[in-house]
C-alpha cells in the first residue's frame, strides 16, 4: 500500500487548527454543551489526520470515536473540512435533527458506532476490523481513545486478541494527560505489553509520521501527547476546562488568547 | 436443549457464511467439528464477556451475524451495558444464546443464579427473548431467528416441557398465530364447558413452580409463551380478556411482563375477575440447593387483579 503523505502546508494547517479552535470554544459557549478539554486536545492531531485522509489521499477507512465525548471537536473537523457540515451546525440544538453531545453514526459514512460509554469503542473497532480480514480487505480503522479511558478493563482484554489476530486496526490515543486518579503511568504499562509509538501532537513531523502509520498493515498503538486547550494561553491543562463551558467573558478572553502551538 | 442447538448451530454454519459464532469458553466441545472446519467463524473467544458482546456489534456492522453463547450471568449481567449500547442502541443484530439462567446452575449459588435476565432485557428494549419449551420447538425457533438475522435471546433451559403429553389437554389453533414465529400455543380442556380458568406458562421451568401440576389439571385452558416480543403482549392480553380467572406462571424475575401485560389489559373494558401471578421469591439463595427446591420452596404469589 501506498505511504500517505500530508503536502498541506504548516503555516496553512496552524490556520486550519486556529479556525477549528475559534469554532469549538464559539459553539460550546452558544450551545451550553460540549467537552471543550477533549474536543481541542484531540482535534490537534485529528484534523491533519482527517485532512490528509480525506482530502489530500480520498482514502478508504473506518473510524469510531471510543472517547465519544470528543463529538464536538470531531463534528467541528467535518464541518471545517466540509465534509458534512449538518452534525456541527445543530450540535446540541433543541432541532429533531439535532446531534446530541456524544457522536452518532449518522454524523459521517465512515463512522461504525454511535459511541460515549467509556470502554466501548475498542471492541467494536475489533469486531469490524475482524470482518475485513476474513474478507482479505482489511480496510484500516481507526479507533480513538482517551488516556482516562485506558482504565477501562475491555481496553486490556481487547488487546489479547487485537495483536493474536494481527487485526488492521490504528489505536490513537489522546494522551492529555487529565486523569485525576492515579495511573497516570498507565502509557508505561501499555508500551511494556505491545508495541507503540510514542508522538507529541504539536509536532508536524511526528503527525506525518502518524499518517504514515496508518498504511501499513496490522496493528499499531499511536500516543498522541497532548494538552487540554494547549493552543489557549493561560488556559492550558486546567481540569475545569474538561466539560467546562466558558461563559462570554471567558469566551472573549479565550479567544485573545488562542495561539496555535505546532512545530516543525 | 443445549446440545441440539448446538448441532443444529453447527449444521448452519455449513449453509450460511454469513454466521460466525463466539464461544465464550463455553460449548468448545460440542463445537469442535464446526471450529475445525470453519477457524475464521466459530471462535472461542475467551471469559471476557463485555469485550465479546462488543466485538459482536462490530462483527455486525461489518455485516456479519454473530451467534455468542455463554452463561447467562456473565453475558447478560455483566455485559448489559454492551447489549444496551452496542448492540440494541447501535442496531447491530446478534442472537445471544444463554445456558444457566435463573437458577439450573443452583447448586454453584448466587454468582451462578439469573433469574432476572428477561426482565432486564425488557427493560432495554429487547424485541425478541425466546425460552423454547422443547427441543424441536428451540431449533424452529433458532431457525427462524437466523433465516431473519434478527436482534434475538434465547435461553436455553436445563428443563424441558411437552405440554401436549398431558391427556386431558388439546390443542386449539389461535388466528393471531398464523405468522411464522409462534409467540404462543394454547391447549383447552376437553372437559371444560366454560372459559373459567386459564393458566399461562412462561418457558419450561413454569412446571417446577409450587402447584403448577394441580394447576393445570384444574384448569379450563393452558396457554404456553415461547417467544415474548411485542405481539405476544398484544396476542396474549386478549386470550386473558376472555377468561374469569388467569394464573400466570412466570419461573423468573415477572416484573417487565407483569408491566407489559396489565398495561394492556387495562386498556379492556372486560377484565377478568382476579388475575394471579406465581413466581420464584427474588433472594440470593446461598446454599446448595437443588434447582427444584428452589422453584418448590420459594414461589410466591402476586395478586395483580
Amino acid at each position: 500500500m501506498k505511504e500517505l503523505g500530508l503536502n498541506i502546508s504548516k503555516k496553512r494547517m496552524k490556520e486550519l487548527l486556529y479556525e477549528n479552535t475559534i469554532n469549538i470554544l464559539k459553539k460550546a459557549t452558544e450551545v451550553k454543551a460540549g467537552h471543550i478539554g477533549g474536543s481541542l486536545s484531540m482535534s490537534q492531531f485529528l484534523l491533519p489526520i482527517i485532512y490528509s485522509l480525506e482530502i489530500e489521499n480520498k482514502f478508504n477507512y473506518r473510524i469510531l470515536l471510543s472517547k465519544g465525548h470528543a463529538s464536538l471537536g470531531f463534528y467541528s473537523i467535518l464541518n471545517l473540512l466540509k465534509i458534512n457540515e449538518k452534525p456541527f451546525e445543530n450540535y446540541c440544538t433543541k432541532k429533531s435533527s439535532s446531534f446530541h453531545g456524544h457522536t452518532c453514526k449518522k454524523s459521517f459514512n465512515k463512522l461504525i458506532a454511535s459511541s460515549g460509554s467509556l470502554g466501548h469503542g475498542l471492541p467494536i473497532a475489533m469486531g469490524f476490523a475482524y470482518t475485513e480480514k476474513i474478507r482479505n480487505r482489511n480496510i484500516p480503522i481507526i479507533c480513538i481513545l482517551g488516556d482516562g479511558e485506558l482504565q477501562e478493563g475491555t481496553l486490556w482484554e481487547s488487546l489479547l486478541h487485537i495483536f493474536n489476530m494481527n487485526l488492521n486496526i490504528k489505536i490513537l490515543i489522546d494522551f492529555n494527560n487529565s486523569i485525576e486518579t492515579n495511573t497516570s503511568k498507565i502509557d508505561e504499562g501499555i508500551k511494556n505489553l505491545v508495541k507503540t509509538s510514542d508522538y507529541s501532537a504539536h509536532s508536524y513531523k511526528d503527525i506525518k509520521k502518524a499518517i504514515n502509520l496508518i498504511t501499513s498493515q496490522g496493528p499499531e498503538i499511536i500516543i498522541f501527547r497532548t494538552t487540554k486547550l494547549a493552543n489557549v494561553n493561560s488556559y492550558e491543562s486546567k481540569p475545569q476546562w474538561h466539560a467546562g463551558i466558558p461563559n462570554l467573558d471567558e469566551l472573549n478572553d479565550m479567544l485573545k488568547k488562542v495561539h496555535i502551538r505546532l512545530e516543525d | 436443549m443445549r446440545n441440539t442447538l448446538l448441532k443444529s448451530i453447527s449444521e448452519k454454519i455449513n449453509l450460511d457464511n454469513k454466521l460466525i459464532v463466539l464461544l465464550g469458553d463455553l460449548g468448545v466441545f460440542q463445537m469442535k467439528d464446526a471450529m475445525k472446519k470453519y477457524p475464521s467463524r466459530v471462535l472461542n473467544f475467551g471469559v471476557m464477556e463485555q469485550t465479546m458482546i462488543g466485538f459482536s456489534a462490530g462483527l455486525a456492522s461489518g455485516n456479519y451475524y454473530p451467534i455468542i453463547y455463554s452463561i447467562t450471568p456473565f453475558l447478560v449481567d455483566r455485559a448489559y451495558e454492551q447489549i444496551k449500547l452496542d448492540l440494541i442502541y447501535n442496531k447491530n443484530n446478534a442472537l445471544i444464546l444463554s445456558a444457566g439462567a435463573s437458577y439450573d446452575y443452583s447448586t454453584l449459588g448466587p454468582t451462578h443464579h439469573c433469574p432476572h435476565d428477561i426482565t432486564n432485557l425488557l427493560s432495554i428494549n429487547h424485541p425478541l427473548i425466546s425460552h423454547p419449551f422443547t427441543k424441536i420447538e428451540s431449533v424452529n425457533i433458532l431457525n427462524l431467528i437466523l433465516q431473519n438475522k434478527e436482534q434475538a435471546y434465547i435461553r436455553i433451559s436445563s428443563s424441558e416441557l411437552d405440554i401436549s403429553k398431558y391427556s386431558k389437554l388439546e390443542k386449539v389453533e389461535l388466528k393471531s398465530q398464523k405468522a411464522n414465529l409462534i409467540n404462543l400455543e394454547k391447549f383447552i380442556s376437553k372437559n371444560s364447558l366454560s372459559n373459567d380458568k386459564l393458566v399461562i406458562l412462561f418457558g419450561p421451568d413454569s412446571i417446577l413452580l409450587k402447584d403448577c401440576v394441580e394447576h393445570i389439571k384444574d384448569s379450563d385452558a393452558v396457554i404456553t409463551v415461547s417467544v415474548i416480543n411485542k405481539k405476544m403482549f398484544k396476542d396474549l392480553s386478549e386470550e386473558i380478556n376472555k377468561f374469569k380467572r388467569v394464573l400466570i406462571i412466570i419461573p423468573y424475575e415477572p416484573s417487565q411482563i407483569i408491566f407489559k401485560l396489565v398495561s394492556r389489559i387495562n386498556t379492556f373494558k372486560n377484565k377478568p375477575n382476579s388475575i394471579l401471578v406465581l413466581h420464584p421469591k427474588p433472594d440470593f439463595y446461598d446454599s446448595s440447593y437443588e434447582k427444584i427446591d428452589i422453584f418448590r420452596k420459594y414461589t410466591e404469589e402476586t395478586k395483580i387483579i
